[in-house]
């Protein structure tokens, strides 16, 4: 069964194709050793669908459902768009956000999430190689977007919090 | 007003860590090539050098106030901050260290500060207005899957939380974000983690952890005389067999 994985970005979502990978002893290294060498990488996952953000404040809004462990619109609409079926058992997802499923399992009951100590590398080798799976989309921009939108996120944060009590956890 | 008085020759010159300098004077003081220059962060002292038609401004970095400077005057083997790097920094309180990692660093590379006290992360955020290499991030570092979208892969990650599970907060961010083969920095204080027994004690034991969580430490080093029973522990992130 064909296995995706979605990852977020400051700028969009992007999900990738890759086979299921089972989990056998071995593998693991295996497949840290292909996350080094993008060559091998590529032939792991493929990029199968983008969606960038039109704007800031989208970009907030859907950051904001993100932090939180929920599934934004935004994003719901982007899976029924992207996968091969979200109401027939047709493929799984990968997540990296354990507390993702539960909240895209609100809007397709159906798909079947994952998140498991392979698929956690593979988000690893995702991150690490995004620029080079993701094309037309430079490492610089990307670096733009998680600028403005780190900003505006924790400006958010600081001034709804600026008559509470602070906390002081850190 | 702040600079150096006229007249007074200072001599500016690379220590063995890239990024970062020595000034010599009457006393000597390790500084930082200032990202933005014409202003202190936090009422540092600051020195103007006219180089041709430049001028550079560096800046004081004070070890009394910062863990990292303090190691390394201390003399730590490595710090692997340096320019181009990309580094995840837990525990970013106010910026003030957090804006010399911005000197070293530099325009190519960048600085995660993550800061969960929303008082501190608002001089963070300000901080970062002139630095573009700092992305502010002001949320709960023992969750990491929270600010996701902010973070890519980095170079190295230095933790400053004091927190008794500290190690756990350092590893469960690596996980999702230090290459394989790449660097920590964490600094320890002691009482933070079990003030029954030595620090020297919660040292060992620390490093223990930090072993089981993938990391491979390389040195530790205490803080004296700038702090006291502190440590710092440096090493690699899932080295490469």
């Amino acid at each position: 069964m064909a296995l995706y994985y979605l990852f977020e970005t400051a700028a969009g979502y992007s999900l990738f194709s890759g086979e299921a990978i089972e989990e056998i002893g071995g593998v693991l290294s295996s497949i840290q050793q292909s996350i080094k060498d993008f060559k091998r990488f590529k032939k792991m996952v493929k990029l199968q669908a983008y969606y960038q953000f039109s704007s800031a404040d989208q970009a907030q809004e859907n950051i904001q459902a993100i932090a939180n462990g929920l599934c934004p619109k935004d994003l719901a609409e982007f899976l029924e768009t992207n996968l091969p079926s979200v109401t027939k058992s047709k493929c799984k997802l990968a997540v990296e956000d354990a507390r993702l499923p539960a909240s895209i399992n609100e809007f397709y009951p159906k798909l079947t999430c994952v998140k498991n100590e392979m698929s956690q590398e593979v988000f690893r080798g995702i991150r690490l190689h995004f620029d080079n799976l993701v094309k037309g989309l430079s490492t610089h921009d990307l670096g733009k977007a998680q600028l403005g939108l780190a900003h505006a996120y924790s400006r958010s944060k600081v001034q709804q919090d600026i008559k509470r009590y602070d906390k002081h956890i850190i | 007003p702040r600079g150096m008085k006229g007249g007074s020759k200072v001599l500016i010159e690379p220590h063995r860590f890239p990024g970062i300098f020595i000034a010599r004077g009457n006393e000597d003081s390790l500084v930082t090539k200032s990202f933005a220059p014409g202003e202190s962060v936090y009422q540092e002292k600051r020195i103007p050098v006219q180089v041709g038609e430049d001028k550079i401004e560096y800046r004081v970095w004070n070890p009394y106030r910062s863990k990292i400077a303090a190691a390394i005057l201390g003399g730590i083997d490595q710090i692997w901050i340096q320019p181009g790097a990309k580094v995840l920094y837990l525990g970013a309180a106010s910026g003030t260290t957090v804006s010399h990692v911005s000197d070293i660093v530099g325009p190519e590379g960048a600085v995660y500060a993550v800061e969960f006290s929303h008082r501190s992360g608002r001089d963070l955020v300000n901080m970062a207005k002139r630095r573009t290499n700092v992305i502010p991030i002001v949320d709960d570092a023992r969750h990491p899957m929270r600010y996701r979208m902010l973070v890519p892969m980095v170079d190295v990650i230095f933790a400053d939380v004091a927190q008794r599970d500290q190690a756990r907060i350092l590893a469960h961010n690596a996980q999702h974000f230090v290459k394989n083969g790449g660097h920590f920095v964490i600094s320890i204080k002691a009482n933070c983690i079990d003030s029954t027994v030595e620090p020297s004690v919660v040292f060992e034991r620390e490093i223990e952890t930090l072993k089981e969580m993938g990391f491979a430490p390389k040195e530790m080093l205490t803080l004296e005389p700038y702090e006291v029973d502190h440590a710092v522990v440096a090493g690699e992130y899932k080295p490469f067999e």
